[in-house]
């Protein structure tokens, strides 16, 4: 199913703004929905989560997901937030044939149209300091 | 997207959304590329129609040539392209779609067809239209051989089924035919509008039309590996681009 990529009126906040964490880390945010609320929105997804990218098929792993139904939450609600604890690997990679790219995403799901996704990307690294481009040949 | 907090580069003492804008600390994402596979892979990027191809003139050529045709045309050309978009068109007409992919050993995975077949209900040989058949996508079919192909359009003839196969080439399947119901080879008209729409999605976009003339050269014509020279003219530009402000950073403290 497609997905709509310009929900630019919703917004996903990771807490620390320099997007860069260590392994086991804990990552929280929050994330801001009305403008979909008011759009008929049925359901919200919240997705931590690595994925490649690059020149070959995309390969993905979920580290954290959780769902909330429109009925579940209050009826003004119209942001919660998130937590999760960063796992060891895989590190944030911007290779030049392969990138690994950890995000969190959101997906809402409507009562007519197709599902939109915002995301927000960080790195995982194993310092703080701005990870490099790797170099041609690896890293 | 807000950031709650902001940080001070520990060089510059920039705003970390400052370093950010110079390409430094961005983490890697899909849209760090506008040629990277997610965006190029067929059933991604959107078939152009050409005067010869619209999707709606080869779905008549496959209804006149009984259900059974081709999409003909050498590598990267547009072929699975053109199945993804001809499966959307029929889907809008209640046909039923299955992707068979077939690979060189198809001899090893006879067993393969019989079983993804045996999945499809058999039907009444009574009452069965034309409009009701299902369709099977056999991509891949150029890679079989000529006992191969047989054996698969011996399955497919069992099963009352309506085909789209991809091939190379024309070429004779006999006592069985497929006839060719698009033969493919983009022009740069339509590269063009696909490469613009990709690039689009740049704000300040790293390679240009003629690099991607130059890159069509090389490729020979071959879509797939045009899309990888582009891909790694972006990365390239990308990251000489991030030793250049390295650099000035380097200057300035």
């Amino acid at each position: 199913m497609k997905e709509d990529r310009s929900s630019e009126e919703v917004e996903l906040w990771l807490d620390r703004g320099s997007r860069r964490y260590l392994p086991g880390d804990v990552i929280t945010g929050h994330c801001h929905f009305e403008s979909w609320r008011a759009e008929g929105l049925q359901a919200i997804e919240l997705t931590l989560l690595w994925y490649t990218a690059g020149q070959g098929e995309e390969d993905f792993c979920v580290h954290h997901f959780q769902r909330h139904e429109i009925d579940e939450l209050d009826a003004d609600s119209k942001d919660f937030q998130y937590e999760a604890i960063l796992p060891a690997s895989p590190y944030s990679y911007d290779g030049e044939i392969v990138k690994v790219c950890w995000t969190v995403r959101l997906k809402g799901f409507f009562k007519q149209g197709r599902p939109r996704v915002v995301e927000a990307p960080f790195w995982l690294t194993a310092n703080e300091q701005p990870n490099e481009p790797a170099p041609r040949g690896g890293a | 997207m807000s950031m709650t907090q902001i940080d001070k580069h520990p060089t510059t003492g920039a705003t970390v959304e400052n370093v950010a804008s110079l390409g430094l600390s961005r983490p890697p994402n899909r849209d760090t590329n506008p040629f990277a596979t997610c965006w190029t892979s067929p059933g991604k990027v959107t078939y152009v129609e050409s005067d010869e191809n619209t999707v709606a003139d080869v779905l008549h050529r496959l209804d006149l040539a009984k259900g059974w045709g081709a999409l003909v045309g050498p590598h990267g050309s547009g072929k699975s392209t053109l199945l993804h978009a001809l499966e959307t068109e029929l889907t809008k007409r209640k046909r039923q779609v299955t992707w068979i992919h077939l690979t060189g050993h198809f001899t090893s995975q006879s067993s393969q067809i019989t079983s993804r077949s045996n999945l499809i209900p058999k039907r009444s040989l009574k009452n069965i239209s034309d409009a009701s058949r299902p369709v099977w996508f056999l991509e891949g079919f150029e890679r079989l051989g000529q006992i191969a192909r047989r054996r698969v359009l011996w399955q497919c003839s069992r099963q009352q089924v309506d085909i789209v196969a991809t091939l190379h080439r024309e070429a004779s399947c006999w006592p069985w035919r497929l006839a060719p119901i698009a033969n493919l080879a983009p022009s740069k008209e339509q590269i063009e509008k696909v490469f613009r729409k990709l690039n689009e999605r740049e704000q300040s976009p790293l390679v240009g039309w003629q690099d991607a003339l130059h890159a069509l050269d090389v490729a020979e014509g071959n879509l797939r590996e045009f899309w990888f020279e582009l891909y790694s003219l972006h990365e390239k530009r990308r990251r000489l681009g991030k030793k250049e402000i390295r650099t000035k950073i380097e200057q300035l403290s």
